[in-house]
């Protein structure tokens, strides 16, 4: 019996399906458009890039791109599709094509109901609604319709199509290897051109090939940093390499050769003759040391008579003098004898002593002494080293030392000669002397810079901003100050001279001095009265507008009494006989004060005549404080730096 | 059982229709066109309620009215109302009687409240003290009077005119007890065509008579095969959104909604518009109400519900504009 029915309300469910999803189907179709017109965009973005800015855009990821283009399209079609339907909206439009009056949407809502809860009207209102199922077409109630954008998509698709086909022929330029960066130590140009004056006030006073080789290799090394050549280990290993160098020839040690210099001079002292020379090896002035010998051996060759008493102390003076040395090598060698003599045999009662019994409190003792003892020898084999190595150095003086003496007793002739090339060994020492102390010198700069590097280093990038905004303003690139140095005004000139005939009183004078210098204007006052007895006030006279080298006279002692010839009429009357004068100001150089240029130069940069003139006056002063103190060296490298900043610069 | 009461249904709302239409039919008789207006007459009568008509005078709304009662076979009461109308003057009122015997005693005279069909004309003529004991029996069903209560004998039906133009010396029915007619029925102006046959019919020598086609039971069952009448759920639901649609606070309610309207509907007005949604489905023979069948009723349902404020009644809005526009924009099904 309700067989047509149910079959009637499947068909109803059929065709309401149906139609929902023709409604999701339509769904998909009108959001076709706007998806594929998006995604044609992206892929033709994509594909143009690739193919026009390859470089910008690598060829997986314009893959990956199109693909998750791909994906959102399809993405945005299915959600499009599976977003929820109102509740019974296929049969709803069912009613509504069909013009049913909710017959369909009703016959599926009461049929939803348990039959015990359903009214008679309800049934029968479902078979009326199953009565109207045999013409239901789902096509009419959810026409799927292309919508018109659609031809927009298509017609975006064939410039897509055109563009995908397009073959761009593009040279790929060849991308050389990136060089490897070097991160350069960074210096400024101020600390560079230190360093460079260093070694080019160093080869001014070098002639020997082996110091004006290393003094290349520091300018090199100089240019190398300047240029951002050399990294900071090549750096550090280039300076390593260098000071190696200067110190293969600086063995011997200077302190210790002077020592022996002036033992030999005390010994050579002891002779009236050879005085002058002891005197000068004993203050290291060998350049005198060595003239006076060559003084003593042209006295002695030109057969002068010689007392023989003198003679005979000379010779002995220098005997001593060759032995001296000698002598004092034997006694340190003899006590380093004794020393190691006793270590060892201490050593060998202790080794007894251990074998014997361990654990003393005395062996602690010994112990101790024992390493005193070591201590001892060891600073003793250090200063025998020492004076081998100076003893090398003085070898050939003594030995000519030697033979004048013994040639003194034959032929002063001989002596004289040997005397003559004793000068010769004191010139070449002189001349070693001082190629060690530029080696010397260069090495301290050598230290100077790796410590600047060190230190650079730790402040890195910031501390370079620094120092390139102090050069900048150094060189009067900063600020708005214009070059006025040297520009003054004088004021002063109020004095006046004694008036004539009057009580004594100070005049009054006024002056205004005026010049490029900076200088004291001063002015002359003339103090006058012209009635007998003295008028007070003596009129203040002219102005001094002399301002460069005016100089004010002194204050007066009593107010004027006299006049000036050329005034006339009335005292208070200026109607005279006066002449307009226009003096200029003479510049005499003298300029400003010290802390007026000073300041001058730390507003508008490092420049000027007075600036350089007080940078003179004040380095010379400081180089003078760092020869002449016992200052470190790392501080005396920061005066250097300090003065090298502030150099004048043009 | 069930098969037997399913066709019962079936012919009743058969039968239902075809009374309908054969009412129609007697009406049409006299009232040229206003087809709307003779439904929603009707549905307000089958609804068990009342109804407000509201038209400029001379368009037969008395006739309509009058027209009915003789086709419906009911009694017919008429009463004008004027501003020195008394309550006593439609309930009725106690009165001395004395008997031959000499005797007297209280007895009450029935106004012409006591009627089938009551056509309350100009009703907004009256005071509202006298508005007020027609409104009464209109909700109650029953009149009180010296604290005897006589109900009013079913179906009891008032329509009640208006005239829009004149408003000096008149008392508009506050909101309270215009919610109280089902309907607010706008008679409308007949077009060239019916005035031809107004006139032919009513200038002529004869006069058309009706033939009463429906008596008191069965009206009362027509009333109650209207309750019969399933609706379904989304229909409702539908009615339901339509009248939240009305309320201005309402946060789906349209800018015009926002703009214009002070007070929406009450839910009595949702119960109009399910019940007249029910009578509508049934002149179509229908067993169910539908979606469309609140649309159609809403306009005359809801227009006398819907309350405008200041700036909706400066512009000149219609309430009727307002329920369109709901009704253009509302879903026939929540998404």
């Amino acid at each position: 019996m309700n067989a047509p029915r149910e079959q009637g309300l499947a068909r109803i469910r059929r065709a309401a399906t149906m139609v929902e999803i023709r409604m999701r189907l339509g769904r998909v179709v009108r959001t076709l458009p706007y998806v594929l017109i998006a995604g044609f965009l992206v892929v033709a973005v994509t594909v143009a890039t690739r193919k026009l800015l390859f470089t910008h855009l690598s060829e997986p990821r314009a893959r990956q791109i199109l693909i998750a283009t791909v994906v959102a399209a399809v993405v945005t079609l299915v959600i499009a599709a599976l977003r929820r339907l109102p509740p019974r909206a296929g049969s709803n439009a069912l009613d509504r094509s069909h013009q049913l009056a909710d017959r369909l949407t009703n016959a599926l809502a009461f049929s939803a109901l348990p039959v015990a809860e359903r009214t008679p009207l309800m049934d029968v209102a479902i078979e009326d609604a199953v009565a109207h199922t045999s013409r239901l077409k789902a096509s009419r109630a959810a026409p799927i319709r292309l919508p018109w954008e659609l031809l927009i998509a298509l017609l975006l698709a064939l410039p897509l199509v055109a563009l995908l086909v397009l073959e761009i022929r593009i040279a790929i330029p060849v991308i050389a290897p990136i060089a490897r960066t070097i991160d350069a130590p960074p210096m400024s140009p101020d600390d560079i051109e230190l360093f460079k004056e260093a070694a080019r006030e160093l080869e001014k006073q070098n002639t020997t090939p082996e110091m004006k080789a290393a003094i290349e290799k520091f300018n090199q090394l100089i240019e190398d940093l300047a240029n951002k050549r050399l990294d900071r280990t090549e750096a550090f290993r280039r300076m390593e390499e260098l000071e190696r160098d200067l110190m293969k020839g600086a063995e011997a040690d200077a302190k210790k050769l002077e020592e022996q210099l002036r033992n030999t001079g005390m010994e050579l002292s002891k002779s009236e003759l050879a005085k002058p020379i002891g005197d000068a090896l004993q203050k290291q002035d060998l350049e005198k040391a060595k003239k006076e010998m060559q003084a003593l051996a042209e006295q002695m060759k030109a057969g002068k008579k010689l007392d023989k008493g003198a003679l005979d102390r000379l010779k002995k003076a220098m005997e001593d003098a060759a032995k001296q040395r000698k002598e004092s090598l034997a006694a340190i060698n003899e006590k380093r004898q004794e020393l190691r003599d006793e270590i060892l045999k201490k050593k060998e009662e202790k080794k007894k002593k251990d074998d014997a019994d361990a654990g003393a409190k005395e062996d602690e003792d010994e112990e101790q002494l024992l390493k005193k003892k070591e201590r001892e020898l060891e600073k003793l084999d250090r200063e025998a080293e020492s004076q081998e190595r100076a003893g090398r150095q003085l070898d050939r003086l003594d030995r000519d030392l030697a033979k004048a003496a013994a040639d003194l007793a034959k032929d002063l002739g001989l002596s004289a000669e040997d005397l003559q090339k004793a000068a010769e060994d004191i010139n070449r020492m002189q001349e070693d002397q001082m190629s060690d102390k530029d080696k010397e010198e260069l090495r301290k700069r050598l230290q100077e810079l790796r410590e600047l590097l060190r230190q650079q280093g730790q402040a890195g990038k910031e501390r370079m901003k620094r120092m390139m905004k102090f050069g900048k303003r150094a060189r009067g690139q900063q600020g708005q100050g214009q070059g006025q140095q040297g520009q003054g005004e004088g004021k002063d000139g109020e004095d006046g001279e004694d008036g004539e005939d009057g009580e004594p009183k100070p005049g009054q004078g006024q002056g205004q001095g005026q010049g490029s210098g900076v200088t004291v204007g001063l002015g002359q006052g003339a103090g006058q009265g012209d009635q007998p007895g003295g008028m007070p006030g003596g009129q203040p006279g002219g102005q001094g507008q002399n301002g460069g080298d005016a100089n004010g006279g002194p204050p007066g002692q009593g107010y004027g009494t006299g006049h000036d010839a050329n005034l006339k009429g009335d005292r208070t009357d200026l109607k005279g006989q006066t002449t307009a004068t226009r003096a200029e100001a003479a510049d005499t150089g003298q300029g400003p004060s010290n802390s007026e240029v000073i300041l001058a130069a730390a507003e508008r940069g490092f420049k000027g005549g007075p600036y350089k003139k007080v940078y003179k006056d004040y380095r010379t002063v400081a180089e003078q404080q760092i020869n002449k103190d016992e200052i470190p060296d790392g501080y005396r490298f920061y005066v250097r730096r300090y003065f090298q900043l502030i150099r004048p610069r043009e | 059982m069930a098969e037997k009461t399913k066709e019962a249904a079936r012919a009743e709302v058969d039968v239902f229709t075809k009374t309908i239409g054969t009412l129609r039919e007697e009406v049409a008789k006299v009232i040229v066109g206003n087809r709307e207006i003779v439904d929603g007459v009707l549905t307000c009568m089958l609804a068990g309620s009342h109804a407000l008509l509201e038209g400029v005078p001379g368009l037969g709304k008395t006739m309509l009215v009058r027209t009915l009662a003789e086709a419906l076979h009911l009694q017919f009461s008429r009463i004008q109302f004027t501003p020195d109308m008394m309550p006593a003057d439609i309930i009725g009122t106690t009165v001395i009687e004395e008997t031959e015997a000499g005797q007297k005693s209280f007895s009450f005279r029935k106004g012409p409240i006591f009627a089938n069909i009551v056509l309350a004309d100009e009703v907004n003529r009256a005071t509202p003290k006298t508005q007020s004991a027609l409104l009464e029996a209109m909700q109650e069903h029953r009149v009180t009077v010296a604290k005897t209560s006589y109900v009013l004998d079913e179906p009891f039906f008032v329509l009640a005119t208006q005239n829009p133009l004149e408003s000096e010396g008149t008392y508009p029915l506050p909101e309270a007890q215009l919610d109280r007619f089902f309907f607010k029925l706008h008679v409308g102006f007949p077009d060239r065509n019916e005035l031809h046959s107004i006139l032919e019919r009513t200038t002529g020598v004869a006069m058309p008579t009706v033939n009463p086609v429906l008596n008191k039971a069965q009206i009362l069952q027509m009333q109650h095969l209207v309750r019969e009448v399933p609706i379904s759920r989304h229909v409702q639901d539908y009615a339901v959104r339509l009248l939240q649609a009305t309320h201005p606070m309402h946060g789906d309610s349209l800018d015009m909604v926002k703009r214009f309207v002070k007070f929406g509907a009450s839910p009595r007005g949702a119960q109009a518009l399910l019940l007249a949604a029910k009578i509508r489905s049934l002149f179509e023979g229908r067993f169910a109400a539908s979606i469309d069948d609140v649309r159609v009723v809403a306009l005359p349902a809801l227009r006398h519900r819907v309350l405008l404020n200041f700036e909706g009644e400066a512009e000149g809005v219609k309430t009727d504009d307002v329920l369109r526009e709901i009704m253009k924009h509302l879903p026939e099904t929540l998404k």
